[in-house]
């Protein structure tokens, strides 16, 4: 006969195992489980947190000029938020969320300090490989604001629309001149600069500056190119300025 | 006042090299470095408690209940230590209702409360006969605790006795391997994880469990000697020596497998050693010094007192300095392997120094509470369920 | 005497082990119950003609629990390319503002490692956006910035390498997590329930990649989503959105054509410490070894 502390020992290490069954019936999350050992339910609660980050294309309604400008020129590739953005000021992106997409007031906040703001991606530093323009701040800038010389919308014009060259005076260019002229190139490099064959390169968006000289060399012979020569040699100096920013303002997709 | 008392929940490790962006805070503090601290102490004081009541070896005798309230004190402790370090510790139940068997951490929650379990049906069961004493005896509330705590039964016959002794024997032999599960799932933790170079080792487990057992062993020591002292009893000296040699025993064993770990270590001179050499001679150098210093001394110490064959009070008292010191030695083990590990980056290219705070749940202050803590719950036991040999007891 | 006391202690004997088997059989079935929850239990008695254990509940059926999202079409990979990566930090920013993850120095879904090789050195410099020095540079822990301090220095060679959580095939962070908050998806991203997650960082220990952190607003650990929920709508995560030299290539591995597949096909790729056996989701072009 079973002394009676153990009975009731028994009895109440029975009764700890039944609770034990009855929480893990009851406790776990009803999602739980269901696809493997986790709460279903949260890759739905994930899946559908908020998009704050908008496509550009969604401010073309808002700043139809500036939109027009900077899906032309090369800096298609920074997107908006990426100079319009206050840093560290959380509850101001809720206006850059466009989550009502009546918002007809969807303000990008002011792009911070330009000087600080563009060296960012384009400051000489270690690591940054050659491709990338870059300069040294100090003595480029002279300490002026980048936005005296550039439009930060499409940085190879200047504010007023002008190419920059690479001296770094502006100079005045016709593009509409340039765009009579290209009807030349059109037959290999394609009207818009992005030419069908393999064999012709793409001149669309190259930079202005480097057109110019790439043209220039094939007029002098230092670059030796029987077709090119003979274009080159076509096309008087104000010519090659011309076309070429009207290449360079092409866009490359 | 406020600006030198830092909040220690987020703080930014200052680093030398190349760490990872998000190794700048340490994620596991001071409260991780107690807690397999105080685990440690509760597989020591129970593996000499089951010295007597499985193996029946009379020498322990003296210590064996006090040894139980110990383990229950430290056991009750150890959770708290958990449950303060984590973001949400009202979801830790989670670990119950949905453990992810994959982990180590999702055993523990098994294995410890098994081992609660069992550790207070140990103690009921030793404790009973005074149990049933006491509730005849004492008046008031108290007279109602032990009341309860009788299940109703006075029943002390020889035939119940038996029982008992039978659960006590088995209770304590299956508590050996649950207390090296317990303590041995701490090591496999750091051991098992490939992320970090001074975690990954196979002896972790057995080094934890080891040091474990010394730490236990050495606070029982104190714990034995200091209560004697308060209530002027004398110590059982058959009991002290034999509480040497078992200390003797696993120091020895704990010794050699942690130079092993270095030694292979450093023979090995894998990729990350240079960070490694930095780590040692930089933040840990003084945990190294305690560990090694205070480890070597006492072994030197007790080795003396067995082959002397010392008694008396040279005995007591070389026997709780080497105690004194071989908890400094295990608890700035924990803070080499749980801190240390954290400050060799996973770049293997940098080394942090993490300096705890003050206040705050990760905090100096809150740690030593806890550990005080359960010293203060250990009195509160020895009171309530008295381990010296007052009532006859029929083992 | 002795024969009633064997009597009695063979019957005592008895009786305890049966008590004592009982018990242990009783938790061994609550241990094999835990395992499975009711609801699995009853799905898989709904479902016995299938061959699949179709889940019993409407809302997550086994195309995934999105709506007009099916996650067994998807293979999602993560390409980056460290010799276009011009250290522009515009990624870290465009990922804390789009996953709300704290604006300090210390916790990072996403960072940019910079190598710097000097003449004379074998080893390389490194540092990230996090280095004091660079935050120095910024003027502000949330303002992200490379500073310019090799500038008188002979540099031989330098790159940057962005870094992100790898996506693992084998996750040692979806092995470690107790209760199950972390879990890789059938369409290959490494997700974490915020409402589950108990804030042990056990997982931010086991990550090789130092790719998780402890959020200490929200007390549980974080990290990158592959932004989830902007994936399963047929859009790129914000940091591929805002790279703007296509440093970072995001797509389907199912689809041959996509950015993924071409990046793979198109360069000799690597992942990071392969020897871990994680099987990392991030295929990088252009690190050298030093890259850890």
């Amino acid at each position: 006969m079973v002394p009676k502390h153990i009975r009731r020992l028994l009895l109440i290490l029975g009764v700890f195992a039944l609770l034990f069954v009855a929480g893990k019936i009851y406790f776990p999350p009803k999602s739980f489980g269901v696809y493997g050992h986790y709460p279903a339910a949260s890759v739905k609660d994930i899946a559908e947190a908020r998009i704050t980050y908008r496509s550009p294309d969604s401010f073309s309604a808002d700043y139809p000029k500036e939109y027009e400008t900077w899906s032309s020129g090369i800096h298609k590739v920074v997107k908006c938020q990426i100079c319009h953005t206050t840093v560290g000021m959380r509850p101001n992106m809720a206006s850059l969320a466009g989550v009502a997409s009546a918002s007809t007031s969807a303000t990008l906040p002011t792009a911070g300090d330009p000087l600080k703001l563009c060296v960012k991606c384009h400051e000489k530093i270690a690591g940054r490989p050659d491709y990338m323009p870059q300069i040294e701040v100090d003595s480029h800038s002279k300490g002026q604001s980048c936005t005296a010389c550039h439009n930060p919308h499409s940085p190879l014009f200047s504010s007023s629309g002008e190419p920059i060259t690479a001296s770094g005076g502006a100079v005045t260019v016709d593009i509409a001149a340039g765009k009579k002229l290209s009807a030349t190139c059109a037959g290999c490099h394609g009207p818009e600069g992005v030419s069908a064959a393999a064999m012709f390169p793409n001149i669309a968006c190259q930079k202005q500056p480097y057109l110019v000289g790439a043209l220039t060399e094939y007029q002098s012979g230092k670059r030796g190119n029987p077709i090119m020569g003979g274009v080159a040699k076509g096309l008087s100096a104000s010519d090659i300025q011309n076309v070429a920013a009207y290449f360079a303002g092409m866009s490359c997709k | 006042m406020g600006a030198f008392m830092p909040i220690a929940d987020f703080i930014v490790s200052p680093y030398s090299g190349y760490v990872y962006p998000n190794e700048t805070v340490v994620p596991w503090g001071v409260l991780i470095v107690i807690y397999p601290y105080i685990t440690g102490l509760v597989a020591g004081a129970f593996i000499v408690s089951s010295l007597y009541h499985t193996f029946r070896m009379e020498s322990f005798k003296p210590v064996a209940r006090l040894a139980l309230l110990s383990a229950l004190a430290f056991l009750s402790f150890a959770p708290a230590a958990l449950l303060s370090h984590l973001g949400h510790p009202e979801r830790s139940v989670e670990a119950i209702w949905t453990a992810h068997w994959t982990s180590a951490f999702a055993a523990f929650a098994y294995v410890a409360g098994f081992y609660a379990i069992l550790l207070v049906l140990e103690i009921w069961f030793a404790f009973r006969v005074d149990i049933v004493a006491m509730s005849q005896t004492s008046k008031g509330a108290l007279g109602r605790l032990y009341r309860i705590l009788t299940l109703g039964s006075t029943d002390v016959s020889e035939h119940a006795l038996a029982y008992d002794r039978k659960w006590t024997q088995v209770l304590a032999a299956v508590g050996i391997a649950a207390a090296f599960g317990l303590h041995g799932y701490v090591g496999f933790v750091f051991g098992s994880l490939k992320s970090r170079e001074w975690w990954s080792s196979d002896l972790m487990p057995i080094i934890f469990i080891l040091s474990a057992v010394v730490s236990g062993v050495a606070v029982l020591v104190l714990v034995y000697v200091v209560s004697s002292k308060v209530r002027k009893t004398a110590i059982d000296e058959n009991c002290m020596a034999g509480l040497a040699r078992v200390l003797w025993g696993f120091l020895l064993v704990t010794i050699v497998v942690e130079t092993l770990e270095y030694v292979e270590m450093f023979y090995r001179r894998l990729e990350g050693i240079a960070m490694i050499k930095q780590l040692i001679a930089g933040p840990i150098s003084t945990g190294i010094a305690i560990q090694a210093l205070f480890s070597l001394l006492p072994f030197a110490i007790v080795t003396m007192l067995l082959a002397r064959k010392v008694r008396g009070n040279a005995l007591i008292g070389w026997m709780s300095v080497s105690s004194v010191l071989l908890m400094s030695a295990v608890l700035a083990m924990r803070w080499n392997v749980v801190i240390g590990g954290q400050e060799l980056s996973k770049t293997a290219k940098g080394v942090l120094t993490y300096i705890p705070g003050l206040w705050g749940r990760e905090g100096v202050v809150w740690a030593i509470t806890l550990l005080c803590g359960s010293f203060v719950f250990l009195w509160i036991l020895a009171r309530l369920l008295p381990p010296w040999e007052r009532v006859r007891m029929s083992e | 005497m002795s024969e009633t006391n064997t009597c009695k202690g063979q019957a005592s004997r008895r009786g305890f082990i049966s008590l004592l088997g009982k018990m242990c059989a009783t938790t061994a079935v609550c241990s094999g119950v835990g395992t499975v929850s009711l609801e699995s239990l009853a799905a898989a008695a709904s479902s016995a003609a299938g061959p699949a254990a179709a889940p019993a509940k409407p809302e997550f059926p086994v195309s995934g629990p999105v709506p007009e999202y099916d996650w067994t079409k998807h293979r999602w990979a993560f390409g980056v390319d460290a010799t276009r990566c011009i250290g522009c930090l515009r990624c870290v920013e465009a990922c804390k503002v789009e996953n709300n993850v704290p604006f300090n120095a210390q916790d990072f879904r996403t960072w940019v490692e910079r190598y710097v090789y000097l003449e004379g050195e074998d080893k390389p410099r490194v540092d990230s956006q996090c280095d004091p020095v660079n935050i120095a540079a910024a003027e502000s822990a949330q303002d992200y910035r490379f500073s310019n301090r090799y500038r008188n220095e002979k540099v031989t060679k330098s790159f940057f390498v962005p870094k992100l959580c790898n996506h693992c095939e084998n996750p040692a962070c979806v092995q470690v997590c107790p209760v199950g908050a972390t879990y890789k998806t059938p369409d290959g991203v490494v997700l974490i329930d915020e409402k589950y997650c108990i804030g042990c960082r056990y997982c931010v220990q086991a990550c090789p990649y130092g790719a998780r952190y402890f959020n200490e607003e929200t007390q549980t650990t974080d990290k990158c989503t592959w932004c989830y929920h902007r994936i399963t709508k047929g859009l790129k995560p914000a940091c591929v959105d805002v790279c703007p030299v296509q440093a970072r290539v995001f797509g389907d591995l199912n689809d041959p054509a996509s950015d993924i597949s071409l990046f793979i096909r198109s360069h000799q790729i690597s992942v990071l410490k392969p020897w871990t056996g994680n099987g990392p989701h991030v295929f990088y072009n252009g690190i050298d070894g030093e890259v850890s």
